[in-house]
């Protein structure tokens, strides 16, 4: 498949013009480019805002036709061109044009690991796999449907097999609404629910699938927003993307294999604390991965996008300027430091997870708007546990 | 069954009745009191699980272990025991949560918790392709 998202990406369908007066991208200050999935977008735009706006300022650019072309150009060395997008320090998006005889990207990005894209066996030399903040992923319907949960099986009949796999209310050809295999979020539940990323029932409009492929996750939010049969509509997205639009979709409570009851993403449908994420309740989640060439040692060689990667990883230190924490949290993406949980591959096996420095409390407190945990300050100790970003973190 | 083990088992069912309402696991949707304090239990698991550092499950005081050795009364407790797994018999609450410190996917999964929950019933009426053993069929 590599050769194929590679003619892709030289036919310049990287990223939909969004009908702004388009620029050169190499004419932006300073640019860091990447390209990837749908799901990590809106958290690139806070960020590439808020980079935006320094003094000296650098252009996150970034193009999302999919998450597997984050490794696409470092497997078959096809360059990216077409357009893609970047953001003024008001958040606003614009456009602009990639060169023409395309680029090799400074990094990729992905809410799964390249390795499960199909014809990608092992990362290139050269490329370090550099982990990010964690991310959810979230089946949805819209909010005039009545359903509230959904199962593991549910979700193979479904996507494995489409109407004919009798869930009701979801048989209904044209409001199953899913991706391609170039897509974390497919690739994901893929995993979760046992069905190979190339094994789901999608395709585009005229494919004859009875599931449609809508190429985007904001795409998904659009789709099940105007589905014709709200209560025959189900898709999935980002968990991010999911909480961005509780206005048009809800997020069904997912009960996985084995497990007695179905969780949201949060404590409850209406909340945003990512507790059954972070304490392992909730099934559906993975670590964002970031591509990018690196040097001998292993380090990223462009200083750059060492600098703006590194926010992520926690090699650059988060300022006042650059606070990369509240970016995170303020996205609904969780950060390492708030996760009681972990994994070493995608959809894999849980394990207890204690971060070397925690901010549970923070995160729950800027999330949430409150935290049960007592605060703390330099003339103000914990009573136990440790003063961390204001809180009494339990260590 | 004589009496020594008789009383052992019925001081046993004690326990772990009074253990069970003191761990106050609640049902699959129950809003217990602290419902309002998502936070502790994983506030709580975090300073746990530090303990043994990263990557380790850590012990609590729901610790199968704990109970079996520091339990008076209960080192001959073997043959009574519902399930041959004693960590099941401990740990697995009547209402279908896991509430010991979980180490599997499983026990995470089924912790117990404050959280809300909806459970998908999985029976041929909701799911009319699974196998009358409740398996999945191969995908067409």
């Amino acid at each position: 498949m590599g050769l194929v998202l590679g003619a892709v990406l030289a036919l310049g369908l990287a990223s939909p013009s969004t009908g702004h007066a388009q620029v050169d991208c190499n004419t932006l200050p300073r640019t860091v480019i990447g390209v990837g999935g749908s799901a990590s977008k809106p958290l690139l735009a806070r960020l590439g805002a808020t980079l935006a706006g320094l003094p000296d300022p650098t252009t996150l650019i970034y193009a999302s036709p999919g998450a597997c072309f984050g490794i696409t150009p470092y497997v078959d060395g096809t360059p990216i061109t077409g357009t893609a997008n970047y953001w003024l320090p008001d958040g606003t998006e614009q456009t602009c044009r990639l060169p023409t005889a395309g680029l090799t990207p400074d990094f990729g990005m992905m809410g799964t690991a390249a390795t499960l894209c199909s014809g990608v066996t092992a990362l290139p030399a050269g490329i370090g796999d550099f982990a990010g903040p964690v991310t959810g992923w979230s089946v949805l319907v819209p909010t005039e449907s009545s359903q509230t949960s959904i199962s593991a099986e549910a979700l193979y009949f479904i996507y494995g097999f489409g109407p004919s796999g009798g869930v009701s209310p979801w048989t209904e050809p044209g409001q199953i609404f899913g991706r391609n295999a170039t897509s974390a979020a497919l690739i994901a539940l893929g995993l979760a629910i046992g069905v190979p990323a190339d094994r789901f029932v999608c395709g585009l409009a005229g494919s004859g699938q009875p599931c449609l492929d809508v190429r985007s996750n904001g795409a998904m939010i659009t789709a099940l927003d105007t589905a014709t049969n709200p209560e025959a509509a189900i898709g999935f997205v980002s968990s991010e993307v999911a909480d961005a639009s509780r206005a048009a979709v809800r997020t069904l409570a997912y009960q996985h294999t084995d497990q007695s009851c179905g969780y949201w993403p949060d404590s409850s449908a209406t909340t945003f604390d990512k507790v059954n994420i972070r304490d392992g309740h909730y099934f559906l989640w993975s670590a964002y991965h970031f591509y990018v060439p690196v040097d001998g040692s292993g380090a990223i060689s462009d200083p750059d996008t060492r600098r703006v990667i590194g926010y992520f990883t926690g090699e650059t230190p988060a300022t006042a300027a650059v606070p990369i924490l509240d970016i995170t949290i303020d996205n609904g993406t969780i950060p390492e430091c708030a996760m009681q949980v972990w994994r070493d591959s995608d959809l894999g096996p849980l394990y207890s997870y204690a971060p070397t420095d925690p901010c549970t409390c923070y995160y729950e407190n800027r999330a949430t708007g409150s935290s049960a945990c007592a605060t703390c300050s330099d003339t103000s100790p914990c009573a136990s546990g440790t003063c961390r970003r204001g809180y009494c973190e339990a260590y | 069954m004589d009496r020594s083990t008789f009383t052992r088992g019925l001081a046993l069912t004690l326990f772990l009745s009074i253990t069970a309402l003191a761990a106050g696991c609640p049902g699959p949707e129950e809003v217990p009191p602290d419902a309002a304090r998502p936070d502790r239990d994983a506030a709580v698991d975090a300073a746990i699980v530090a303990d043994s550092g990263p990557g380790d499950a850590g012990t609590d005081a729901f610790s199968p272990d704990a109970f079996t050795f520091d339990a008076p009364g209960l080192d001959a407790y073997t043959e009574d025991a519902p399930s041959s797994d004693p960590d099941a018999f401990v740990c697995d609450d009547p209402t279908g949560c896991y509430r010991c410190t979980p180490t599997t996917s499983e026990q995470f999964l089924d912790r117990c918790t404050s959280a809300s929950c909806e459970p998908f019933e999985n029976t041929r009426a909701r799911l009319p392709l699974l196998r009358e053993d409740g398996t999945l069929p191969p995908l067409p």
